[in-house]
């Protein structure tokens, strides 16, 4: 399991410094100048030029990207272009609010794949028509969902508050971030209340298609097993439908939608970008999406840093449960 | 079936028991007179500081809480005093002595003076930041009395007051607060980068990045106590998220941003109301002088003639613009000085169909509105025969095309605004071989001539000869051809009145003078 993890660790590390040579190929190649925004239409050439200098854009593309590496490896991140900040503290401040709603959004696509996995495999009548409600919702944009959403649940319903993360003006500042639980911690549960309801709508928009990717994996995995030897004798042998499904058929059928919940993360990483747009989450989806326009190369390359390190871990956590749950993979 | 079952109602019953205690039902209404006022940032601003700050999103913050020695009247290029009373030109045209209010506070409760305004004026040519330009022709300032105020300039430079009552501008920022806040030779720019310390009616009180900044009445504010004692803006990007927000009840005011058919819903809803002024706002079609298609004058003249500016301002804008009838904005020249009025030709594009080269880009750059142009001229082109690629272009990008000869499209849609009501501040900015934002490239020598000229004149009526002059020099170039005059629509709740607002002062209003209503 160790050798597993070390592996993992050397191959995240490699395709980190990868992704920084990627992205300053790339925006090499994009014909932009975030100098230029930077210091406004009317500064001078010459004022731009000062500028490009300051910050080492006029270095030759391999000394600017050694530059960027070794500064990262010791957490200097440089300063973002827009909010004139190290990045590393922008990533501080953003970074527990993108946690918290992924949290929730995988907490929550769990219990619905399960449910729908489950649901959608057993021989009930409502199986078929649950199935396809599942395919229409798969095919919505996450944007129509967030709007459809904010405009049913705030401004018909009246039910949720429709951007932000709390309606709280004094909110705790820590100790984790999570509102939802410093809420908890520094004895305000009106805090984790109101925190939860301003989770329920992105958390859900962010969940949904990762639940149903997940759930009709599950269901796949688990008609086949249901339908497999073993499973005939545990019914032969008159154990009940609970057990046969907890303890043959689900740990059986496992394995597959584990591996798609593990790169599914990737889609819930895509899905914070609008989500947290347009319910003005301040998260990390949000800095990003505000960083791409003006070019803040800085905030761009160290937040999809941050996400590559974020996937490559939770892919790595899968292939260790994977290995837990069948042994023969972690050979 | 049964383990499904209970899971659906667990969920089920969550959601009610958190939707339950929901404490914010839209439009719930107020019996009392609001004091609050809520708006929405479409972006996260950069550090608000004055003398770096140089972008529209959040001009609402920093014009509430600075003001310079010079303003706009509503909705005019008339300048008029606003920390300054008076003020005088040497006949060279080089020197300019301005009498100063002597019953002014900084918003920290210190007494703002001559040598207050000498120092904001010494500290934005040290931060060096993007509006440090509106100071580059100053030799000297000085500071005889509190009252006075002297600035000499190396050359006459003819948009100087303007500059001074532009929204970037230089602003009167306390130097007692710089002095207690500032950290190495910053200048006090990483402390006003989130808090304020000038004259104007309102101070920041908080700023949470990403999120929120508030606004709270400067209780030294020397023009009067404004009606919203709080201003409170939530950082909410998606224009359509603003929309809701403000038909539920979260909103009082969305600024800009919204859709033709957005406006046209919410000014039909007896509950709120739609607001248009004037701005120096030009939508235009930017043409690439070195385009296979349209780099030929009988080619730029063709699309100029094919171009119908009334239908195609009222298909885009509907009422939120005006077709263009003035190469510049209003008021940057003498009305009809420079006239910019044709008969339009659907079929002039037609003479371009036997081109060799069929194949052009429209880039553009902006809202929602410029695309749809970009769209209607794709369509144009298609019919005569071309074959038209629409692309977009972002702030980063669209910067970049000066030094990007390759990436220029063939023509681009752009709407633009100068930082002043002058009208160097478009010649020197967009159209003059060397400036900074000359997107396509094109170079109009002999009107940079007259234009740069024209700047250094120190007679007035002479100067504007000259601009006039250069006008149609760059008028005849048809490397810029103007759509409509846009308007700053703000859509907000009934009922709010006290409306004032500035030609250059993108997506702004003057927060002092609105009034709630119960």
């Amino acid at each position: 399991m160790l050798a597993l993890a070390g592996r993992r660790l050397a191959g995240a590390v490699a395709i980190c410094l990868g992704l920084t040579v990627v992205l300053f190929v790339l925006q090499h190649l994009s014909a932009t100048d975030p100098v230029r925004v930077l210091v406004g239409p009317s500064a001078s050439t010459a004022q731009v030029d000062a500028v490009r200098h300051q910050l080492g854009y006029d270095l030759p593309l391999y000394a600017q990207w050694w530059h960027y590496v070794t500064g990262a490896a010791t957490g200097d991140l440089q300063t973002s272009l827009r909010t004139h900040r190290p990045v590393a503290t922008d990533i501080a401040q953003f970074l527990p609010a993108s946690i918290e709603l992924a949290l929730f959004s995988c907490l929550i696509a769990a219990v619905l794949a399960l449910v729908l996995g489950i649901g959608t495999a057993g021989r009930w009548r409502g199986a078929a028509p649950l199935n396809t409600v599942l395919l229409a919702i798969a095919s919505a944009p996450a944007f129509l969902l967030t709007l459809l959403g904010i405009m049913v649940f705030y401004r018909n319903l009246g039910w949720l508050p429709p951007t932000g993360r709390t309606s709280i003006a004094d909110p705790p500042g820590g100790p984790t971030g999570l509102l939802t639980v410093d809420g908890l911690l520094t004895g305000r549960p009106d805090v984790t209340l109101d925190a939860l309801r301003h989770l329920v709508m992105p958390a859900v928009c962010v969940a949904l298609l990762p639940a149903i990717a997940v759930g009709r994996t599950l269901r796949s995995s688990l008609t086949t097993a249901l339908e497999s030897d073993h499973i005939r004798t545990a019914k032969a042998k008159g154990l009940s439908r609970r057990a046969i499904l907890l303890h043959h058929g689900l740990r059986n059928s496992a394995t597959t939608p584990l591996s798609m919940a593990g790169l599914q993360l990737g889609s819930v990483f895509a899905s914070l970008v609008v989500v947290e747009t347009v319910f003005a989450w301040p998260g990390l989806g949000l800095y990003i999406s505000q960083s791409i326009p003006t070019s803040d190369f800085p905030a761009i390359a160290g937040t999809t840093l941050l996400l590559a390190v974020a996937y490559v871990a939770v892919n790595t956590a899968v292939d260790i449960t994977q290995a837990v749950l069948d042994p023969r993979l972690a050979r | 079936m049964r383990t499904v079952t209970s899971a659906l109602v667990l969920t089920l019953t969550l959601g009610a028991g958190l939707t339950a205690c929901s404490g914010n039902s839209p439009s719930a209404p107020s019996t009392s007179t609001p004091t609050t006022l809520r708006l929405a940032l479409s972006a996260d601003p950069a550090p608000l500081d004055p003398d770096t700050y140089y972008e529209a999103e959040g001009l609402q913050i920093t014009t509430a809480a600075y003001q310079g020695l010079l303003t706009y009247k509503p909705d005019s290029a008339e300048i008029t005093g606003l920390l300054a009373k008076s003020w005088k030109v040497s006949s060279d045209g080089k020197t300019y002595t301005f009498a100063l209010r002597t019953d002014v506070k900084f918003s920290d409760g210190t007494a703002f003076d001559a040598a207050a305004m000498k120092a904001s004026f010494e500290r934005r040519v040290a931060l060096a930041g993007g509006p440090a330009y509106t100071l580059a022709e100053v030799e000297s300032t000085d500071a005889p009395d509190p009252a006075t105020f002297v600035v000499r300039l190396k050359r006459p430079v003819a948009p100087f007051l303007d500059y001074l009552a532009s929204p970037y501008g230089p602003v009167a920022v306390s130097p007692a607060a710089v002095k207690a806040h500032a950290a190495g030779d910053d200048h006090g720019a990483g402390w006003l980068g989130a808090h304020t310390a000038g004259t104007g009616p309102y101070q920041l009180s908080s700023v949470v990045k990403t999120t929120r900044y508030v606004l709270t009445a400067n209780a030294h504010y020397w023009g009067g106590k404004p009606r919203f004692a709080e201003v409170d803006f939530a950082v909410v990007p998606d224009f359509s998220t603003q929309s809701i927000e403000l038909q539920g009840g979260q909103l009082d005011m969305v600024l800009h941003g919204l859709n033709t058919r957005d406006y046209a819903a919410i000014k039909q809803n007896p509950g709120f109301q739609v607001q248009n002024f004037p701005t120096l706002f030009k939508t235009q079609i930017w043409v690439n002088p070195d385009s296979a298609v349209f780099g030929p004058h009988a080619a730029r003249q063709a699309l100029r003639d094919s171009l119908d500016t009334v239908a195609l301002t009222k298909q885009i804008y509907g009422d939120r613009a005006t077709a263009s009838t003035e190469v510049y904005p209003e008021g940057m020249l003498p009305k009809g000085a420079a006239s910019d009025m044709w008969q339009a030709n659907p079929q002039a594009l037609a003479a371009l169909s036997g081109n060799k080269d069929k194949s052009i880009t429209i880039g553009y750059y902006g809202d929602n509105s410029l695309q749809q142009l970009a769209n209607t001229l794709q369509i144009q082109m298609q019919q005569a025969g071309l074959t038209a690629t629409v692309r977009p272009y972002g702030p980063a990008q669209v910067f970049a095309l000066p030094a990007e000869p390759k990436q220029r499209p063939d023509i681009l849609v752009a709407a633009m605004n100068p930082d002043a009501a002058h009208v160097d501040t478009w010649m020197s900015i967009y159209q003059a071989a060397k400036a900074p934002v000359n997107f396509l490239g094109c170079s109009v020598p002999a009107a940079d001539k007259l234009a740069d000229a024209a700047r250094v004149t120190v007679d007035r009526s002479e100067s504007q000869e000259l601009y006039t002059k250069a006008a149609r020099e760059y008028q005849n170039s048809l490397c810029w051809i103007n759509i409509a005059d846009v308007r700053d629509t703000i859509a907000a709740k009934a009922g709010l009145t006290g409306w004032r607002h500035q030609m250059p002062w993108v997506f702004t209003v003057d927060l002092a003078t609105l009034e709630p209503t119960s």
